[in-house]
């Protein structure tokens, strides 16, 4: 047999090496694992409203990573995903209205709304490229932001309550820490899921189209399907974080659905960083301290909205994780 | 007689009042080396996209092994047999070498690339990726980033990638362009053992390497097919002196 320049997996298998492997590891992802910490002992050390701001932050932040997945892997910059965390959580609202309670199924319901219109949207809009397709997203996503806000038994513009939090597998969500780490716990598979998804050969092929998408056709790819593909899958956890976003406020109203929100979702996801697997939910706790620290003193906090983003796209080039990740002394994930 | 692996009938295109592929027929054979040559501006670059799909012709027909295939997607062709370098460097500068093969490697043994399989666990991949870099002389730079490899050595895995693929046919849109006198004698040493392993329709400026590898030359004006022969009668052949060279002889 020839002899092989060592990939990674033949060192897997060496014993010896685990324990480097497990230090090695711990470190490249420090950063991430502090941040896991953090949330999950949230709910032991904080108040109750920065545990609520942190919830939050999670929601927005698992969307966040969607939308930076499809960046990382396809070079797709979607304009649009607020139409699909507004229709994740306008499928709880509907869900409650027909007399379901049980998560377990309003949930998987939500992440196939979105999927579904994202497979129709993705499939028209992917015939385009760049610019063309941030607008065209966009333009989709505000169709669906006015077809929705004119529905009158849906609230209309103003948007309707829900009863009360549905109940997973029987047992309440009322309890906001209880809550909490159910969405923590959800977050976690999303970033096992594109984790696993991004080590694989679609994640590769995704990773290359960005890079020189005629390139991977010259190779045999299918690139619009792979896009496509990994399209669907960013707005299906967009959905599921709109589900829970109507969770969260026990409200549902077309503000979920603006474009404003696919804006705020893209700010989130590059302040973080798109090279970053956890990139969207570092910007979207930042941007959520930055809203609660500065709302103290004014309701113009989005004034500062601009300055930070400037400052960290100067400074941080690559965003918040990558460069938390080389303070912490890991390499990349 | 063996049938071609591809066959070009009457093909053209124009871009407004400019032809730029005028009722082309062209014919590649198994195992065949066929050279195409012509000046700047002729329209090769503009051929070969059409062969490979990623311009349509107006006019005319791509035959792959006498099955019409004029116009389906590039990828489909690529399934089919079909590989090309191209003219600019045209790798994945974030990834390494052995990525860069190892996503030839990886398309070629599915169509469907795989979403929970862990890429790097792939050995059959991994390995033939290796051998396709150690072919081509770069399996001491299989982790180096392709961005940080020197152009010489970009050229050669761009011929790893095609290679890779295992196709019956390549398209090579000037290989050899930009590299220096040293690389470019490797280059066509690997040009050489790639002609085992499938037939190629060669762009080439550099005359050496056509008249070193060519079985047959065609040479394009302007987009029309004025000679096609063997090395030594498209060298005597006087309409390619006149439209080529001009009259004196440069060779």
């Amino acid at each position: 047999m020839r002899h092989l320049e060592k990939p990674v997996v033949l060192d897997l298998q060496r014993p010896t090496n685990v324990a480097a492997r497990i230090v090695g590891g711990v470190r490249s992802y420090a950063a991430n694992a502090l941040l896991v910490a953090l949330l999950a002992l949230a709910p032991f050390l904080f108040e109750s409203h920065i545990v609520g701001s942190l919830t939050r932050g999670m929601i927005y932040g698992m969307a966040a990573c969607a939308v930076g997945f499809i960046i990382r892997c396809g070079g797709m910059v979607s304009f649009g995903h607020a139409a699909y965390f507004g229709l994740g959580a306008y499928s709880v609202l509907i869900a409650q209205k027909i007399g379901l309670t049980e998560a377990l199924l309003i949930w998987p319901i939500a992440v196939l709304v979105s999927a579904a219109a994202s497979l129709a949207i993705g499939s028209l809009s992917l015939r385009t490229r760049g610019v063309s397709f941030i607008m065209i997203t966009l333009g989709f996503a505000q169709m669906v932001y006015f077809v929705i806000s004119s529905v009158q038994g849906l609230g209309g513009a103003d948007g309707l309550g829900l009863q009360a939090r549905n109940q997973i597998g029987g047992v309440s969500l009322e309890s906001p820490t209880r809550f909490h780490f159910v969405v923590l716990a959800l977050l976690l598979v999303v970033f096992c899921v594109l984790s696993r998804v991004g080590r694989s050969p679609l994640g590769m092929a995704l990773a290359g189209i960005r890079q020189n998408e005629r390139r991977l056709k010259a190779l045999g790819y299918n690139t619009t399907r792979l896009q496509l593909t990994a399209f669907v899958l960013s707005a299906a956890i967009t959905g599921l974080a709109g589900a829970l976003a109507a969770e969260f406020y026990l409200y549902v109203s077309p503000g979920l659905l603006h474009w404003i929100v696919s804006g705020e979702l893209l700010v989130m996801a590059t302040l973080g960083g798109v090279t970053a697997l956890m990139g969207g939910l570092f910007g979207a706790l930042v941007l959520l301290l930055a809203e609660v620290l500065i709302s103290e003193f004014t309701t113009y906090w989005r004034m500062a909205l601009g300055p930070v983003v400037i400052v960290a796209v100067l400074y941080l080039r690559q965003g918040l994780q990558p460069a938390l990740q080389k303070m912490l002394g890991g390499g990349r994930d | 007689m063996t049938e071609p692996v591809l066959q070009l009938r009457a093909l053209t295109k124009s871009y407004g009042g400019l032809i730029v592929t005028d009722n082309v027929d062209l014919n590649v054979l198994p195992n065949e080396v066929h050279a195409l040559i012509g000046p700047n501006g002729a329209g090769k670059s503009t051929l070969i996209a059409q062969i490979f799909g990623e311009i349509t012709p107006d006019k005319g027909a791509v035959l792959w092994c006498g099955e019409e295939i004029t116009r389906i997607p590039v990828h489909q062709r690529v399934r089919k047999g079909l590989a090309r370098s191209f003219q600019v460097t045209s790798v994945l500068p974030e990834f390494t070498a052995l990525d860069n093969v190892r996503l030839a490697t990886l398309a070629s043994a599915s169509s469907n690339p795989s979403a929970f399989e862990v890429a790097a666990a792939n050995l059959t991949a991994t390995e033939r990726a290796q051998t396709c870099l150690e072919r081509v002389g770069l399996a001491t730079r299989s982790n180096a980033r392709a961005e940080a490899l020197s152009y010489g050595e970009r050229r050669h895995l761009e011929l790893a990638m095609a290679l890779a693929l295992e196709p019956r046919l390549m398209l090579l849109d000037e290989p050899m362009a930009g590299v220096g006198s040293d690389e470019s004698h490797s280059l066509t040493a690997v040009l050489r053992d790639l002609r085992q392993s499938c037939a190629i329709l060669l762009v080439e400026h550099d005359m050496d390497v056509v008249f070193a590898l060519a079985d047959r030359v065609s040479v394009l004006v302007a987009g029309r097919i004025v000679a096609s022969g063997s090395p030594a009668e498209v060298h005597e052949d006087h309409e390619v002196k006149r439209a080529y060279f001009g009259e004196e002889d440069v060779w």
